[in-house]
């Protein structure tokens, strides 16, 4: 098994080689140098082709591109043309702040998912109740969940504060309220997700024979549906979290910048304005990075999951 | 089995139980009325789609209210000696009955179990829904009972998962968690029809061995005639979700009255009834009717030899009592017996 997660983890080269190549020549060549941007509109040519001089800007985007990978394998991921930050330097700090969100918004949709659609007393309300928020998650953009939750529990109600962001050291209770909207926010596609996914294998797993064996035994209709039919349907919910790191990070961008979080979502967008690739790529990097990790930690869980499950 | 018990102590009583499907409206099961005494093993035998595995399933009330709806009554003496009626009865006091009083073992061993709990864990689950015990004592009856079954290595099969087993073993895992509470009736679904021939003797042999030694009743569920007439005490013949024959194994055997029953025996084969001896397996024409369409009159009538037309597609004949202790559902047995 260590050699196959080892395996796995050898696909971030090529996916990484593909992701940044593809951000930095779509970028670069649909919209131009970053000199111009940096300079603002009135700055002259002479002045455009100076600074594209002195960054490599000139030369052709192939060599620009080799270079940028020769040096990111060293560690080395450059400054940031817009603040001059080394790129460590702008990404770490927002680091945590969206792997916060990411994973509380995806462990939330989990549970809400699984768990709703599980209930046995009281089925013939919870369950199309767990369907329509799953519509509502699935349907409705993110900005627009965000700003109906910010008007109840904010402006209505007035229990949680709107927008901006309270680190940790500002109080435990503080830092709650302040993560707990974006967090629903983000997580309410995912919930809408897991919850279609979950109830089609759930439904499916009810109809097998050891459901109806751990009815004979004398569970309770909760008991087998917590014990037996949630374990055996999890499965699937558990491949689409893997896959589903990708639309977090589109979800993260928007729910950061609606409420004024400083992510990575945020960091992404202002650097694809400027042209910014030295960050753009490392954001790049660090998705593809998440994304097969947690592919391979699915797979891992699968085994948990289900004995008859071996990865060879 | 049980010739000697010479008090016959009314277990289950079965009365004019009907089921019908609501997806479908199909009618599974007409009017079954039986009962079966404690220790005793009464066969349920007749072709697939016949109503006898639903008839399991309702003793079991596992037939979920939103699927089927019953009326009649299925009385049941308890363990505590209170009878119960089973029909309609709440479903937290029906799950104390379920595992408990009776239970219940099903035809396809391979997908019993469930695939992500170790088998010990599983049995463990049977007892600790009954009793209230310690959990290192449920593990020790869960060892027992596994050592019981005749399981060569009870300890490395208590910790094993279901697909690491063969059929015949985990029909054994699943006997053995069937008997964990002590039940005073199984209903065995077709219990070896999908094992090999040599299993499926072995675990018939045991379950013959475990009924005697703890004097439980068996309903036992079962195409194969075979089988019944080596085990039962009692048959009960269905057809197209009636009871059409019932009486003592060795008089319905030997002397069939109604004409499906003596169709099932002529279409079994037989080891030594070859060609040359003339026992050639002669099949029921036809198939079993489709419950949503049934004939008219007699529901056996269009697949019968003796049918008279007239007659038999349009009375629907009552069970009556035959001779030598059974009951018959036929307008003509007493012409066409010989």
């Amino acid at each position: 098994m260590l050699a196959l997660v080892g395996r796995r983890l050898l696909t971030v080269i090529p996916s990484g080689l593909i992701v940044t190549a593809l951000l930095f020549f779509s970028v670069n060549g649909l919209i131009g140098s970053p000199a111009e941007l940096m300079l603002g509109t009135d700055a002259t040519l002479e002045a455009i082709a100076e600074l594209n001089r002195q960054h490599g800007f000139d030369r052709p985007l192939i060599t620009q591109y080799l270079e940028w990978m020769g040096k990111a394998l060293t560690g080395d991921f450059g400054r940031s043309f817009t603040t001059h930050q080394t790129v460590a330097e702008a990404i770490l700090p927002r680091l945590p702040v969206t792997l916060e969100i990411g994973i509380a918004a995806i462990v939330l949709a989990t549970f809400a998912a699984t768990t709703f659609s599980s209930v046995t007393s009281a089925r013939v309300v919870v369950r199309p109740m767990a369907t329509g928020l799953a519509i509502v998650g699935i349907t409705l953009p993110n900005f627009i969940i965000g700003i109906g939750l910010i008007y109840l529990f904010s402006v209505e109600l007035g229990w949680l504060p709107s927008i901006g962001w309270a680190p940790w050291r500002t109080g435990i209770i503080n830092h709650l309220q302040h993560v707990l909207l974006p967090i629903l926010t983000l997580s309410a596609y995912f919930y809408g997700v897991f919850t279609l996914v979950y109830q089609a294998e759930y439904d499916a797993v009810r109809r097998r024979l050891f459901v109806r064996v751990a009815k004979a035994k004398g569970l309770s209709e909760r008991q087998v549906s917590f014990r037996h039919v949630l374990p055996n349907s999890i499965l699937p919910v558990i491949t689409y979290v893997g896959l589903s790191l990708g639309q977090l990070m589109g979800g993260a961008v928007v729910t950061e910048s609606l409420f004024s979080i400083p992510g990575i979502g945020g960091l992404l967008v202002d650097s694809i304005v400027a042209r910014d690739y030295p960050v753009m790529m490392a954001i790049g990097m660090i998705v593809v990075i998440t994304v097969v990790v947690m592919n391979t930690a699915a797979d891992i869980v699968y085994t948990i999951v289900n004995p008859q499950i071996r990865l060879d | 089995m049980n010739a000697d018990i010479a008090v016959q102590e009314k277990l289950l009583e079965v009365d004019g139980l009907s089921a019908t499907f609501r997806s479908n409206s199909v009618r599974a099961l007409r009017d079954v009325s039986f009962r079966i005494d404690a220790g005793e093993v009464v066969a349920l035998v007749g072709e697939s789609g016949s109503g006898k595995s639903t008839t399991g399933l309702a003793i079991m009330g596992l037939l979920e209210r939103g699927e089927a709806s019953l009326s009649g009554s299925i009385r049941l003496v308890r363990k505590s000696g209170e009878r119960a009626e089973l029909v309609g009865l709440a479903e937290n006091r029906m799950r104390s009955v379920r595992g408990n009083d009776v239970a219940m073992i099903f035809q396809e061993p391979m997908s019993s179990l469930d695939p992500i709990y170790s088998v010990g864990d599983q049995i463990a689950e049977a007892i600790a829904a009954h009793q209230d015990l310690p959990r290192a004592r449920v593990e020790d009856e869960a060892l027992r009972l596994l050592t019981i079954m005749a399981i060569p290595d009870p300890a490395k099969c208590f910790v094993s998962y279901p697909h690491q087993l063969s059929g015949g073993m985990r029909q054994r895992v699943m006997i053995a968690m069937a008997l964990s509470c002590r039940p005073r009736l199984l209903v065995a679904d077709e219990p070896t029809t999908a094992l090999d021939v040599t299993i499926q003797a072995q675990i018939i042999d045991q379950l013959g061995i475990l009924q005697r030694d703890a004097g439980m009743a068996v309903l036992f569920v079962t195409h194969d005639l075979g089988l019944a007439a080596d085990l039962a005490d009692r048959v009960l013949v269905m057809y197209a979700g009636q009871i059409v024959e019932a009486g003592p194994a060795d008089q319905v055997f030997s002397r069939p009255t109604m004409p499906y029953t003596a169709g099932l025996m002529r279409s079994r084969p037989r080891i030594g009834a070859g060609r040359a001896a003339g026992g050639q397996i002669q099949p029921i024409p036809g198939g079993v009717p489709d419950l949503a369409r049934l004939p008219t009159g007699c529901t056996f009538h269009p697949r019968c030899a003796h049918a008279v037309t007239g007659r038999c597609d349009v009375t629907l004949p009552a069970l009556e009592p035959a001779d030598g202790g059974r009951a018959v559902r036929c307008l003509r047995w007493r012409e066409i017996t010989p």
